[in-house]
């Protein structure tokens, strides 16, 4: 009977033991946008612009941050995961970015109540956002804008790569966010030629 | 010394002194001057009127074409106070114009049917004008005419007389037309009170004058015509004219001889149509009498008489009278009709030896089943006519006679052969064996009633059937379904709170699926992973150009 105690007893420890044995990996959780304060609106803007919609590539459309691991393999970082949906992040900073410096033009959401009576619509369509194994950052983009009024419509593409200055996720969100913000200056300025 | 005495010697004066040669001088001129005056002037006439408005002595001027040619000297009432007698002056020039049939009329402004004249006259005020006249003989003496003659006299053409005892009201100034065109007027009206006819003196002007003849026939051509008669309804019109006023139309009958032209005044008879004008060329006829069983309602006189499909008379009288003439309401009491037969429609002489040559072939004729009907010209207007023509199955009769003219025997019409026969289709009817048919129908009737009431029961049950359904609940029962679903539509629709909050519960549990698949698809690969998992610090992380995070 004691000789069946022992043989239970040394079971459990062993299961035990097991569960035990991996050491526990915190998840980190990571979003675009900053605390930085919402830029204040032109009073008096010379035109009112509404970023109407934001699509992300298929592979995008997940809480796991993707590294390209080559040219054609990427990985999820299965520790390493947005903090909100990247659609709704990236809507935020691009938005606040195209707002910050830029007291002519308005960007609003489309559920801005004042999106009613604007004539120009703005449209992101993001195929590529993620860190690579070139050691950089990469942001490739199409957008368009129409123009109500006139009933045309001017479009461009953007491909942005920094470099990745350090390793690891954290230090590649941050660039991803320098992206943003190159990306909202861009798109900016091509807005102010078209017009 | 001797004594001398001086004594004057007083001789007497016997010669005028030269002196009144002055006032002699001055005595022929003035006797001269009255001379030349008196034997310059021109004649004094006298025109009577029976009124003198708007004329005044010594102011009134006399004038032909225009021209002045004399003054009114004065105006006196006639003795019987009936007239005025305007005495004028001539002048010498237009003494010649003073012909016994010069015409004399005062111009003043007029508005009639046939125009407006005499506006002139307004500022100038009335004057007399002259018509001369063609007479050879001049007179002092005239009648004035009371209004402006419509024919000036010494107008070229010809001067007819009409005649009409129909029921016509021509007015002078009405047109007489050729062809459409107006080539004279009735110029005034006369009736006879002995002849209860009435005249009507009319003018032709130059040159149609020439188209009036013997043969030519006058006929009323007032307004539009409308004629309904059994061969259809026929509308006619003279001109533009004639279609507000009356008028009258001539022409020689189709047919017949244009004939002489009228060296004088002729009298013609105004016919009521230009059917009727060419129907009076036929001078002979041969007078028959129907005896109508039947009513000769739509028969009217004047109605043709045809023999096979073409006419030969026509209907003189209807219901003659005559002494032995039955009353209207005895028995069998036959309508007599007299129809006139014209030799000259048939090709025969329009004389006498025509006349007796239809008279023998009538004769044989009613002996071989010749016989008279009615027969319906016009359905629409129901006109009859007679029409004569040979009948089978009619034998040979005596020849009768009413007021001496010979009788011809008639048939009945269409209308009463179609009585005949329905009577006759409802004696057979009559004749069926109804009361079989009566039972059988009864029956029958009888089985459709009780189909009839088991129909009714039947419906009945559908009706209780249909109200348990109690529609009215039900339908209430829908309405508030629907409203209920409305009122869940409201709160799911795109802007409440509850489709925000399901959309982001989908969003997420979507975000949730995709953050699943790689979890799953390395459980797939490696079941154990759960538990075994792999060495973080293997999962490969990008690499900065400096290194590694510190924080990281």
């Amino acid at each position: 009977m004691s000789k069946y105690r022992t043989a239970l007893f040394l079971a459990c420890l062993t299961l035990l033991t097991a569960c035990g044995s991996a050491p526990v990996e915190p998840l980190r959780y990571y979003t675009l946008d900053d605390t930085s304060p919402i830029p204040s609106e032109p009073e008096n803007p010379a035109r009112i612009i509404v970023f109407k919609t934001l699509s992300l590539a298929e592979y995008l459309q997940q809480s796991y941050l993707a590294f390209q691991t080559n040219s054609h393999q990427l990985h999820y970082a299965s520790q390493h995961i947005w903090a909100e949906n990247l659609q709704t992040t990236i809507e935020k900073s691009l938005l606040k970015e195209l707002n910050r410096n830029n007291s002519d033009i308005l960007f609003i959401k489309e559920s801005d109540p004042r999106a009613k009576r604007a004539n120009e619509y703005l449209s992101v369509d993001i195929e590529h956002f993620l860190a690579t194994n070139q050691k950089n950052v990469q942001l490739t983009a199409r957008y368009w804008v129409n123009f109500k009024k006139e009933r045309v419509s001017k479009a461009a593409v953007s491909n942005i790569e920094t470099p990745l200055q350090d390793s690891g996720y954290a230090a590649s969100v941050k660039e991803m966010r320098n992206l943003i913000t190159q990306f909202a200056q861009e798109i900016a300025q091509n807005i102010n030629d078209w017009s | 010394m001797t004594e001398m005495t001086n004594e004057a010697t007083v001789k007497p004066i016997k010669s005028i002194s030269k002196i009144w040669i002055i006032p002699l001088v001055a005595l022929l001129i003035g006797a001269w001057m009255v001379y030349y005056q008196w034997s310059n002037q021109g004649p004094l006439i006298t025109i009577e009127f029976e009124s003198a408005v708007g004329l005044e002595a010594n102011k009134t001027k006399i004038k032909t074409r225009n021209v002045d040619i004399g003054d009114v000297k004065s105006i006196v009432l006639k003795k019987e106070s009936d007239g005025v007698l305007v005495t004028a002056r001539i002048n010498k020039e237009a003494e010649h114009l003073m012909h016994q049939d010069s015409q004399f009329w005062v111009v003043t402004p007029r508005v009639s049917i046939n125009g407006i004249s005499g506006l002139s006259t307004l500022l100038s005020g009335p004057y007399i004008e002259v018509a001369p006249g063609k007479s050879l003989t001049l007179s002092n003496e005239f009648q004035g005419l009371e209004e402006p003659p419509l024919t000036p006299a010494g107008t070229p053409g010809t001067f007819i007389t009409l005649n009409s005892d129909d029921e016509f009201a021509y007015e002078p100034g009405d047109p007489i037309i050729y062809k459409g065109l107006t080539v004279g007027k009735i110029e005034d009206i006369f009736f006879n009170l002995e002849e209860r006819i009435v005249y009507y003196n009319a003018f032709i002007e130059a040159p149609y004058h020439q188209l009036i003849t013997e043969n030519t026939r006058f006929w009323d051509v007032s307004g539009v015509r409308l004629d309904l008669k059994s061969t259809g309804v026929t509308v006619k019109t003279g001109n533009v004219e004639t279609l507000i006023t009356n008028g009258v139309s001539f022409g020689v009958p189709d047919g017949m001889p244009h004939g002489g032209r009228i060296q004088q005044r002729a009298f013609f008879d105004i016919y009521p149509s230009y059917d009727e004008a060419s129907a009076a060329r036929f001078k002979e006829e041969v007078h028959y009498v129907l005896m109508i069983s039947d009513t000769v309602r739509g028969l009217n006189v004047g109605a043709p008489v045809e023999y096979r499909g073409l006419q030969v008379g026509k209907v003189i009288a209807i219901d003659v009278q005559s002494p032995e003439r039955e009353d209207l309401l005895a028995e069998g009491y036959r309508i007599p009709v007299l129809i006139a037969v014209q030799p000259g429609r048939v090709g025969l002489p329009d004389n006498e030896l025509g006349v007796e040559q239809v008279k023998a072939q009538t004769s044989i004729w009613l002996r071989k089943g010749f016989r008279a009907a009615l027969k319906t010209g016009n359905l629409l207007t129901g006109a009859q006519f007679v029409e004569l023509q040979f009948y089978d199955d009619q034998e040979g009769v005596e020849i009768e006679h009413f007021l001496n003219y010979e009788v011809i025997p008639t048939v009945s019409d269409e209308f009463t052969q179609i009585t005949h026969k329905v009577t006759a289709i409802l004696d057979k009817i009559n004749d069926l064996p109804l009361d079989g048919f009566a039972k059988d129908a009864h029956d029958m009737v009888r089985e459709f009633t009780e189909t009839a009431v088991e129909f009714r029961e039947a419906s009945e049950a559908f009706d209780k059937l249909e109200e348990d359904l109690n529609t009215t609940v039900l339908i209430d029962g829908l309405n508030e379904t629907l409203e209920n679903v409305n009122l869940l539509l409201n709160d799911y629709n795109a802007e409440s709170g509850a489709y925000q909050s399901i959309e982001t519960t989908l969003r997420s549990l979507n975000r949730t699926m995709n953050d699943l698949k790689p979890l799953l698809l390395q459980l797939n690969n490696k079941p154990n992973s759960l538990i075994f998992s792999g060495d973080p610090a293997a999962e490969p992380q990008p690499e900065g150009q400096r290194g590694a995070t510190p924080n990281e």
